[in-house]
C-alpha cells in the first residue's frame, strides 16, 4: 500500500510506515534529528543517504498491535501529521536558541559571577613589593604581629 | 483643499524591531502554548504565538507584545535587556545550589517489623543486630556531615525501623547538636518511623530534643494494612493510636504523615485523602512508588503503569481542591512544589527534582555500616547488589574524597538537565530536574533516554496538569495555590487579599 500524501510531502508506504522527504532550505538536520529523538519510543526511525538534496525519514511504527498496556494503538495517519508539527517546533526552537545563545551564556555567566564562582582569586598579593621589603615597614609589622 | 491626516496606524512601524530574550516552549494542547523564559516568567497563550514571536509578526502595541516584553521574552528599542535583573532571577531560582549538602541521612538500622512488600529499605528481620549502625561510624558520620558548607542542616533518621535503634540515635542527637552548635550551624532533627515500637519515654526523649516525626499512613484500614503487614495485621490501628499518642506528646505540628501508593492505591484516591482529612493532617502527598529494594521484587503488587498514576493524582488533585473549597486546609505536597517554583522567583529544597540533581549536592546518605551514598534510592539499589552510587564510606574516605571521586563525579556530569537530551528544550526545564540514579535504575545508563523515561512522562503530565489550572485563571483556585506555597490557611490569604 503506498499512497503519496503531498500536503505533508510524504509517503504512506504501508499501514504502519512512511517516508518523508524533508526539505533542507527550511528544516535544519538539528530540527530533523530531534524531533525523531522525541518519536523513538513510538517508531523505529531511519535517515538514509539521499540521491538528491532532500532529507528522507523513514518512520515505522513499533506497536501494530492492540496491546494490554495500549489497546488504541496510534496509526501512521496519525502518527505523521504530528511528527510534522514537533519538525516544525524543533525548527523554532533552533532559531530561538541561534538567536538568543550569546545572551544566555552572559545571563548565566553573570548569575554566578557575582556569587564568586566563576573569579579566581588574582595571584600574589597586591602588596607594594617596595614597602614590603622595607625593614620597619607597616607590611613587616603586621605581618610579625599575625605570626606571634 | 482641506489636508486630510493619515490614520494613526500610518505613523507606528511597519514591522515589529525587537530582539528575542532566551526563551523555550511547548504545546499544552491544540488551542494553547506555554511560552517560559530563562528565568522562570511564562505566558500561556493561544496556538501560533511562538512562531509569531519568533518570525517578528507580533503587532507592536498588542496586548502580547506588551506582555511578553514585561515579561522580558522579547526587548525592543524603549526597553533594556535588564541583564542583571535576569541574572539575579536565576540565580534566585538556582539559590539551592548555595551551601551545598543541607540533608543528611542516617540509616541507624535495618531491622524492622513490619513486611510492606513496597519496601524501598530492604529492611532486615528483627533479630540481625549486626544491621545497626556501630557508636564509632556514628561519630564519623556527624563529623562528615559537619564538613558541609551549609548553614542550616537537616539530619534525618531513618531505618528499617530507626526507633529499634534508640541507643544509636540517642547517642547521635547531642553529639551533632554539640558539633553544629560549635561551628554556628542550625540543626533540624527528623525521625521517620511507623512508630510501632515507640514508647512514652522516647516520645518524651524526642519532644525534649525538639525532634520531629514522619510517619506513615496509606489510607484508611482496609488499604494500610494491605500494604504494610505485620504480626496481628493491625498496622493501621497501631499507627492511628500512636499518631495520637505521639501528638499528645509531641505537638499536633511535629507529626507528619507519607502515603506510599501501591496497586490498591490507585483505586482508591478519595479513600485515602478522606482519611487523612479524618486524622487532622493539613498535607498530602500523592507520590508514585520508588523502583528500588522490595518493591522491584514485589512489581505484581506494586507496579502499575505510569499512566494510572497520573489517573490517579489527578482525580486526588480535584478532591482535595474541593476539600479545600468547603474550607479545610489541605495541600497536596507535589503541587505545592511545582507552584512554588512556577509562582515564586524561588526553587526548593526538595532533592528530587531539582538541577543539578539533588544527589550528593543536596543530600548525603549515611548506611548503618558506615557507606556513603548519594541518595536513599542510591543506597536502595546497593542493597538490590549495584554499587553504582556508593560514594565511599566514613571510615575510610574524606569529605574530599566523597567529592572528588569517580562515583560522584560521574553522576554530576548527567545532573544538569540544562544539558540532557530532551531536557534542553523543554519548557519545563526550570521547573522540573534530573535523577541519574532513577536514569540508571530503570534504564541502565545515567544521563537516561527521555521519551520512555517514567521520570520526565511523570513531570511533565502533572506540569501541563497544573499550567492548565493556572491559566484558567480561577481566582478561588489560585488562592487555594498561594496558600499552600505560603504554608498559610485560605482564610489568611483572603483577608490579605486586596479589595
Amino acid at each position: 500500500m503506498s499512497s503519496v500524501d503531498d500536503s505533508f510531502g510524504c509517503e504512506i508506504d504501508s499501514e504502519f510506515s512512511a517516508t518523508i522527504r524533508l526539505d533542507p532550505r527550511i528544516y535544519s538536520k538539528e530540527a530533523i534529528l530531534k524531533a525523531c529523538y522525541w518519536s523513538s519510543n513510538i517508531a523505529y526511525i531511519h535517515i538514509p543517504e539521499a540521491p538528491d538534496e532532500r532529507l528522507v525519514v523513514r518512520i515505522e511504527l513499533k506497536q501494530k498491535v492492540p496491546s494490554l498496556e495500549n489497546p488504541k494503538a496510534l496509526t501512521i495517519g496519525e502518527f505523521v501529521p504530528e511528527f510534522c508539527n514537533s519538525l516544525l517546533d524543533f525548527e523554532l526552537r533552533r532559531q530561538v536558541e541561534a538567536e538568543t545563545a550569546s545572551i544566555r551564556q552572559l545571563i548565566l555567566a553573570k548569575a554566578f559571577s557575582e556569587s564568586g564562582v566563576l573569579e579566581d582569586e588574582p595571584v600574589g598579593t597586591v602588596v607594594d613589593p617596595v614597602e614590603e621589603g622595607a625593614p620597619g615597614s607597616l607590611v613587616q609589622i603586621i605581618k610579625a604581629d599575625l605570626n606571634n | 483643499m482641506p489636508r486630510i491626516f493619515h490614520p494613526l496606524e500610518a505613523y507606528s512601524n511597519s514591522a515589529a524591531e525587537y530582539r528575542l530574550l532566551p526563551f523555550r516552549f511547548l504545546r499544552l494542547d491544540n488551542e494553547a502554548e506555554l511560552l517560559v523564559n530563562e528565568v522562570g516568567e511564562f505566558v500561556v497563550s493561544p496556538k501560533g504565538t511562538a512562531q509569531a514571536l519568533v518570525r517578528k509578526q507580533l503587532i507592536p502595541g498588542s496586548d502580547t507584545y506588551l506582555t511578553l516584553r514585561a515579561k522580558q521574552f522579547i526587548t525592543d528599542d524603549s526597553s533594556s535587556p535588564l541583564l542583571d535583573l535576569l541574572a539575579t532571577k536565576y540565580r534566585t531560582k538556582h539559590s539551592f545550589i548555595e551551601g551545598f549538602t543541607k540533608l543528611h541521612i542516617f540509616v541507624v538500622t535495618l531491622r524492622c517489623d513490619h513486611s510492606c512488600h513496597y519496601c524501598q529499605v530492604s529492611r532486615q528481620t528483627m533479630d540481625k543486630n549486626t544491621y545497626d549502625m556501630g557508636l564509632d561510624t556514628a561519630e564519623k558520620s556527624v563529623e562528615m556531615m559537619m564538613k558541609s558548607p551549609a548553614q542550616h542542616l537537616t539530619l534525618e533518621l531513618q531505618g528499617g525501623e530507626p526507633l529499634l535503634a534508640f541507643d544509636v540515635i540517642r547517642h547521635i542527637v547531642p553529639l551533632a547538636k554539640r558539633r553544629a552548635t560549635g561551628l554556628g550551624k542550625a540543626l533540624d532533627i527528623v525521625v521517620t518511623t511507623n512508630l510501632a515500637n515507640a514508647t512514652d519515654d522516647m516520645l518524651y526523649y524526642l519532644r525534649d530534643e525538639n525532634i520531629k516525626v514522619s510517619t506513615s499512613l496509606d489510607g484508611p484500614a482496609f488499604i494500610h494494612n494491605a500494604n504494610r503487614p505485620r504480626p496481628g495485621n493491625n498496622s493501621y490501628e497501631l499507627t492511628i493510636q500512636n499518631i495520637e499518642r505521639a501528638r499528645k506528646i509531641l505537638g499536633v505540628g511535629k507529626v507528619a504523615a507519607l502515603m506510599t501508593t501501591t496497586q490498591l492505591s490507585l483505586q482508591h484516591p478519595i479513600e485515602i485523602i478522606d482519611e487523612y482529612v479524618r486524622r487532622g493532617f493539613h498535607s498530602i502527598f500523592l507520590r508514585p512508588i520508588s523502583p528500588y529494594g522490595f518493591a522491584v521484587k514485589t512489581k505484581k503488587k506494586t507496579g502499575y503503569q505510569i499512566d494510572d498514576f497520573l489517573k490517579f493524582y489527578r482525580t486526588g488533585l480535584a478532591h482535595i481542591i474541593r476539600i479545600n473549597q468547603d474550607g479545610y486546609n489541605l495541600a497536596e505536597v507535589y503541587a505545592k512544589i511545582v507552584l512554588t517554583k512556577i509562582m515564586t522567583p524561588y526553587g526548593t529544597g526538595f532533592v528530587d527534582l531539582q538541577s543539578p540533581a539533588g544527589a550528593g549536592i543536596n543530600v548525603l546518605v549515611y548506611n548503618y555500616d558506615g557507606d556513603v551514598y548519594a541518595t536513599d534510592e542510591a543506597r536502595m539499589l546497593a542493597e538490590m547488589g549495584d554499587q553504582t552510587f556508593r560514594l565511599g564510606n566514613v571510615n575510610t574516605h574524606s569529605h574530599k574524597d566523597i567529592f572528588t571521586g569517580e562515583p560522584f563525579l560521574s553522576l554530576v556530569s548527567a545532573s544538569c538537565n540544562q544539558s540532557l537530551s530532551g531536557c534542553s528544550d523543554c519548557a519545563f526545564q526550570l521547573f522540573c530536574g534530573s535523577d541519574p540514579v532513577f536514569n540508571h535504575a530503570t534504564q541502565g545508563d545515567m544521563v537516561g533516554h527521555r521519551p520512555p523515561s517514567d521520570f520526565c512522562r511523570r513531570h511533565m503530565q502533572v506540569m501541563k496538569h497544573l499550567f492548565g489550572m493556572i491559566s484558567e485563571r480561577d481566582p478561588e483556585l489560585m488562592r487555594i495555590f498561594f496558600a499552600w506555597i505560603r504554608n498559610s490557611s485560605l482564610r489568611e490569604i483572603c483577608e490579605g487579599a486586596p479589595s
